[in-house]
């Protein structure tokens, strides 16, 4: 039945336009991450209003928007291999061994085996998805307004503990974004809601608006500042671009334990992929660092954490579609998108609800998956190529893209003003090391927090003892708290010591 | 060159390792965080005070009015901010002055740009912005000009005609 519904969501999506679609996406993807200024959030915010101006079915649109989100993530590999910097924090880890393996001249190998390493991971994840998902979404069924209200309060402790260092930055983020939410009309009772009299402000805060600037925008900003302090960047030409059979095999291991790893740590909500990275990494290098080759470019060294958060990608979509609960910047945006196509995960049971986009959705990442591994190792050096463009071209390119982008959502200057006040706020809060993503989830999922919460209360008659009633509602409530901590734990337990080796490397570099 | 996602917090290897050089540089450690601190403060007063003034009435209102919610969470925001005034992180290390200077020239550009996108173009406003973000980035004149007005009439040209976009054409007219 399960397979069966996968295979449906491959027929959906293996139609011809559908499959140019995830090319197209795929290769904007690559672009994006290859691209200095504009990572996934942005990539996948800006091209959303563009795409529904192309008037595409739902499905379509959601299989361009998955490509360009793999896409992305491996292009940001892309230039943690040749440059040294990591396009997403997720693929960190991969410049420990993949910048030394190009700088040996063996860029090439090390791209080819993150392609290789991110499919095979991709294929598991899928299993893995299709043995949980189901399942889960079921116990959705059972949610009563109170337990929604605490799911949404579970995927905030979520969102705030993965941003950063300092977990009361990332409750702050949040709780601004949920006010973010307040503003506008009332659904309930009409009462228009810090719209300072603007009628343009009753319809509320866009999400794509306040995503371009809070991202877009201040990415720009950010670089400029680099630009006036005078940073450059050099790179190295990559010689041959694929891997042996042999070095294969030799990294297989590798690949298996990435994935593993990568899908359990993607599941547990929070953790997200740069922690599967990590994880992966450490232990590949307890297990297999017998001549000491770690570090100075070791194949495994790629090959387990680019597995592994892709594997993490792929096992974030388990909370994701089940829960709503998102594990990233960008699969907060996914969740922002699915929302305003009116499929609302933990709020139901997507896969019997919605079950043709939901399987559709998960058919076309896989899709993407392969579509990178055959399309990247012929445009490597295009990729290459893109990163010389100079960035006074390439940084108001961003901009007026940015601007189509938002002026396309409703027509209106004012969006405009919006999203430039966000790039500001942006730029200054990630200065302070204030996280971004959590302010998306906040505006994202705050409308849902008030409404459960007043449902909630409607059906007590106003007790709020409502929220702690039964044994679901006590365990999500302690799932939030553990969930909130349970990164500070773990980084100070396992991540501690490869952190540290990564700061020698980068200091070795 | 780094397009690092701020969302996720694994750019902290690299912070870690500058925040020694960045606390050294900064006037007083956690200065930045205790106005960030102040200013949210500010904005949570303001806020929950705001919040009380939302009368539901009659249908709908129920035992929770539109101003529960935001009563709740501009305390919440209140409380931490006070947090941010009482244990503030060591101060980043901030812009110099002509970058913040060319930081103010970007904003202000973005901002008239959408006041004046509907009357004079997406094409000309963008052309305009784009050889003042050029020249910010130290672009070659000769070649910038040029450029400024050839991408933005193509994406115009894209999008109105294939995508079904409606990029305002303003007083000289688009495609």
């Amino acid at each position: 039945m399960l397979a069966f519904n996968l295979l449906d969501g491959f027929s959906a999506a293996l139609t011809p336009e559908n499959i140019a679609l995830a090319l197209l996406g795929c290769l904007l993807g690559t672009l994006i991450g290859v691209l200095p200024g504009i990572g996934p959030i942005t990539g996948v915010a800006i091209l959303f209003p563009i795409t529904l101006s192309l008037g595409l079915e739902d499905a379509s649109t959601l299989i361009l928007l998955a490509s360009v989100y793999y896409g992305s993530q491996y292009g940001g590999s892309t230039t943690s291999i040749l440059l040294n910097v990591p396009g997403e924090a997720s693929s960190v880890v991969t410049t420990l061994d993949g910048y030394q393996m190009a700088r040996q001249g063996r860029a090439g190998q090390a791209l080819a085996i993150a392609a290789i390493g991110s499919f095979v991971a991709g294929t598991g994840s899928v299993i893995g998805l299709m043995a949980f998902g189901p399942p889960l979404s079921e116990v959705t069924t059972r949610f009563q307004s109170p337990e929604k209200f605490l799911v949404v309060v579970l995927a905030f402790a979520t969102v705030s503990s993965l941003a950063g260092s300092n977990i009361f930055k990332g409750l702050l983020a949040v709780v601004f974004g949920v006010m973010l939410s307040t503003v506008g009309i009332d659904l309930q009772t009409g009462v228009p809601r810090y719209t300072f009299g603007e009628l343009k402000l009753q319809e509320g805060m866009d999400f794509v608006v306040i995503a371009i600037g809070l991202f877009a925008v201040s990415e720009v900003l950010t670089l400029l500042e680099d630009t006036v302090r005078g940073e450059k960047v050099v790179f190295q030409k990559a010689e041959r671009i694929w891997v042996t059979f042999r070095e294969f095999l030799f990294s297989l291991g590798a690949i298996i334990r990435g994935s593993v790893i990568g899908f359990f740590v993607g599941l547990l909500p929070g953790t997200g992929a740069s922690v599967a990275g990590f994880m992966s990494y450490g232990l590949e290098k307890r297990i297999s660092d017998v001549d000491e080759t770690f570090g100075k470019g070791d194949i495994r060294g790629v090959a387990a954490p680019e597995s592994a958060n892709n594997a993490a990608a792929g096992g974030s979509l388990v909370p994701l579609l089940t829960l709503g609960i998102p594990g990233s910047g960008t699969t907060a945006v996914l969740l922002g998108i699915l929302i305003s196509m009116g499929i609302r995960p933990g709020s139901g049971n997507v896969f019997s609800e919605t079950p043709e986009l939901i399987w559709t959705l998960i058919a076309s990442m896989y899709i993407g998956n392969l579509m990178l591994l055959l399309l990247n190792f012929p445009l490597v050096k295009v990729f290459v190529k893109i990163l010389e463009i100079p960035p006074w071209f390439l940084m108001p390119m961003i901009l007026v893209i940015s601007y189509i982008g938002v002026y396309s959502v409703n027509n209106s200057g004012l969006d405009i003003t919006i999203m430039t006040l966000f790039g500001l706020i942006g730029f200054l809060l990630r200065k302070l090391d204030v996280p971004l993503a959590p302010i998306l989830m906040g505006l994202i999922l705050g409308d849902d927090l008030e409404q459960n919460f007043r449902r909630s209360l409607v059906a007590s008659q106003g007790s709020y003892s409502t929220f702690f009633d039964g044994i679901l509602n006590v365990a999500l409530i302690l799932l939030s708290i553990v969930v909130l901590f349970l990164p500070q734990i773990l980084s100070r337990a396992r991540g501690a010591n490869v952190k540290d080796e990564f700061a020698d490397a980068g200091a070795e570099v | 060159m780094a397009t690092t996602n701020p969302g996720d917090g694994s750019d902290r290897t690299r912070a870690d390792a500058t925040a020694d050089a960045s606390a050294r540089q900064s006037v007083a450690p956690g200065w930045s965080d205790r106005v960030l601190g102040v200013v949210c403060l500010a904005g949570a007063i303001w806020y929950t005070i705001e919040a009380r003034t939302f009368e539901g009435t009659g249908f709908g209102t129920g035992p929770v009015g539109p101003k529960t919610l935001p009563t709740g969470i501009g305390v919440l925001f209140g409380a931490l901010a006070l947090v941010l005034i009482l244990r503030p992180d060591p101060a980043p290390r901030w812009p110099s002055r002509t970058a913040w200077w060319q930081i103010g020239v970007v904003l202000v550009s973005s901002y008239v740009y959408g006041q004046i996108i509907q009357p004079v173009g997406f094409i000309v406003s963008s052309a305009v912005m784009t050889i003042i973000m050029g020249l910010l980035f130290r672009a070659p004149a000769r070649l910038l000009i040029p450029l400024s007005f050839a991408f933005p009439a193509l994406l115009a040209y894209v999008f109105n005609n294939w995508l079904e976009l409606r990029l305002p054409a303003g007083w000289w007219g688009g495609f």
